[in-house]
């Protein structure tokens, strides 16, 4: 049974359209640099391939654009780091658990990898523990890697320490790899930017945040909320005040300013994902971006 | 009665434990609203701890005011009761004025009827009534205890006597022969009063203003119509304008009154009243043996409305905190 990955895949064809996804499968192949020259077969072309890729000959015969593939020189490690912090447990910006969102994104990236043949590896991790699923390339594997991220966080999972998580992964990935950090909606501090640098240097890093849900209530039927850390319920009183809301929505434009400066400082493609609806478009986002800053 | 307070303390502390486990749990549970993380970018706010301390400050006041209904509540329920013990003397006493009208008396009736109304004025609370007589008599004005009422009758017969306006109080005074029947005019005044024939229990007393100079044949003699006095137990106290010592008239009225247990006085115009007044009161006062009336009352005072307005004020508490 694969439920974990099935259950990615339909979100994704019911909340992306097929353009857009195979917009995301031509973004993922560019995110290759490295190719052989054996020649494997033809496809049609989709936007975000390589216009060199484009067979002419073949494109002239059949008036669609074709582009060549070829056999991949040697398949690419994905990397998927976990933040599987108790703070992932609490439900996201869109209302849905962050670790849903999380596993969406996990799941989508994956299952392009399978496709392009790369295979992917785990790593999940907060204050307490690092978990470490290696290297695989079946859909069995991804099953898996999704279950492991599903069972990790828990409310009652330690708290987040992507400074202790990114520094294990500095020091225990050695093969070049495509890393995708999928992170709570946290502000870096200047340890963690440090072993981002580090990881960075050896590998391609692409950050995902999972946006963290409005603490605010703006509407008349808004549920009760109460904090992972604390557990204690914010009252409605606080949550509802005009005042307190402007302050409050002042200083989470203020975070989120903050991290995409400081990814921006280090070269770093980020994105902010705040519902599984919007995972495929917000990928698609990320790796264009990472497309355009390793080529500046 | 220092036990009072006891249901008061227990019930206060107990609404105090309730409002303390409440809040207690309301910080421990999980078990309602969604989890978030990152609560700090709320909490870490300036303006949220001032909002917070307004909050704590408007739940604290809730609780009080609670409390506060709670004691307010308990004491109501408690029936709180004033024992009330009551002498009503001034309304026990039935006098009844009883004016000859006789042409003998016509000089002074004017004079008399001021005097009743000074000893009006020196009441309170007794029924009053007036019977004017001369050969036949009848009742001006019955028994009652409105004194506006009774003032304005006796300035209509002050008026009638002094000559002014149309008013004529002869009407009915002469339907028989003779004049100045005093016997018949004190029989009709001695049953003129309420329930004659009951157990009574006010005092009755007439006060007769004649000079006792009779002129025709009466059914009722004098002595007669005192008899009849005693035997419905009112006291009657003559005032006589035509008084002489030694004249047969004063002294047969004087005698017959003073049988009744009543008294005498001679109207001189140098003005006795006062003393009239007092020696009735005195006299009455001894005839007055009610026990005082107790009553248990219920005293709420005014502590069911402070509960609706607590009450109105905790729903404004609750609605401004959103508890």
């Amino acid at each position: 049974m694969k439920q974990r990955l099935m259950k990615v895949k339909t979100r994704m064809r019911i909340h992306a359209h097929r353009k857009t996804i195979e917009l995301l499968d031509g973004e993922y192949s560019s995110i290759h640099h490295g190719r052989s020259h054996d020649f494997d077969d033809l496809r049609e072309y989709a936007p975000g391939d390589e216009v060199k890729d484009i067979d002419w000959k073949a494109t002239a015969r059949s008036n669609v654009p074709l582009i060549k593939r070829y056999i991949a020189s040697r398949q690419h490690n994905i990397v998927f780091v976990v933040d599987t912090g108790r703070g992932m447990a609490a439900i996201g910006e869109s209302g849905e658990p962050k670790s849903e969102i999380a596993i969406q994104a996990v799941g989508v990236l994956a299952y392009l990898a399978t496709r392009h043949g790369d295979r992917a590896a785990l790593f999940t991790g907060n204050s307490d523990n690092l978990d470490h699923m290696p290297q695989g390339g079946s859909e069995a594997h991804i099953e898996r890697m999704l279950r492991r991220i599903d069972e990790s966080i828990t409310l009652d999972s330690p708290q987040s320490d992507m400074t202790f998580v990114l520094t294990q992964v500095a020091r225990r990935l050695r093969h070049r790899s495509i890393v995708f950090i999928v992170a709570d909606d946290i502000l870096l501090n200047p340890d963690m930017v440090t072993q981002l640098g580090r990881l960075h240097a050896r590998h391609e890093v692409m950050w995902v945040s999972v946006g963290d849900a409005d603490l605010m209530a703006r509407s008349a039927g808004a549920p009760a909320v109460w904090g992972v850390d604390s557990k204690a319920e914010l009252p409605d009183f606080v949550r509802r005040s005009r005042k307190l809301q402007r302050v409050f929505d002042r200083g989470v434009e203020q975070r989120r300013d903050l991290l995409e400066g400081e990814l921006r400082k280090k070269g770093v493609a980020g994105v902010r994902i705040g519902s599984i609806k919007e995972t495929v478009q917000s990928l698609f986002r990320l790796l264009e971006r990472h497309r355009r800053a390793s080529r500046a | 009665m220092w036990w009072w307070w006891v249901p008061i303390v227990i019930i206060v502390v107990v609404l105090a434990l309730i409002a303390g486990f409440l809040i207690f749990r309301r910080r421990r549970s999980s078990s309602s609203g969604l989890p978030v993380a990152h609560v700090d970018r709320l909490t870490g706010l300036k303006a949220y701890r001032s909002a917070m301390r307004e909050y704590r400050f408007l739940t604290a006041a809730a609780v009080v005011v609670v409390m506060i209904i709670a004691s307010v509540t308990a004491v109501t329920a408690a029936r709180p009761a004033t024992v009330d013990a009551q002498q009503n003397e001034d309304y026990k006493r039935d006098i009844l004025l009883c004016l000859d009208v006789s042409g003998s008396m016509v000089n002074v009736d004017a004079e008399i009827v001021r005097i009743y109304k000074q000893i009006v004025q020196g009441l309170s609370g007794e029924r009053i009534g007036m019977r004017i007589w001369d050969a036949s008599g009848y009742l001006a004005f019955p028994m009652t205890s409105d004194y506006d009422y009774i003032m304005e009758q006796l300035d209509k017969y002050e008026d009638a006597f002094e000559g002014r306006g149309d008013f004529d109080y002869r009407a009915g005074t002469s339907s028989i022969a003779g004049a100045s029947l005093v016997g018949d005019g004190l029989a009709g005044c001695a049953t003129d009063f309420a329930n004659l024939n009951e157990d009574n229990d006010r005092p009755r007393s007439i006060i007769l203003a004649t000079d006792n100079f009779v002129n025709g044949n009466q059914v009722y003699s004098l002595e007669q119509a005192g008899q009849l006095a005693i035997d419905n137990e009112v006291r009657v106290y003559a005032i006589n304008p035509a008084h002489f010592p030694t004249d047969e008239p004063s002294i047969q009225l004087q005698e017959v009154v003073e049988a009744t247990g009543g008294e005498y006085f001679p109207l001189d115009f140098g003005g006795t009243v006062r003393t009239i007044i007092d020696e009735i009161n005195a006299l009455e006062a001894g005839y007055i043996q009610t026990p005082p009336e107790v009553q248990v009352i219920d005293n709420p005072a005014n502590r069911p409305m402070w509960i609706a307005v607590l009450m109105l004020g905790l729903l404004g508490l609750a609605w401004r905190a959103r508890l």
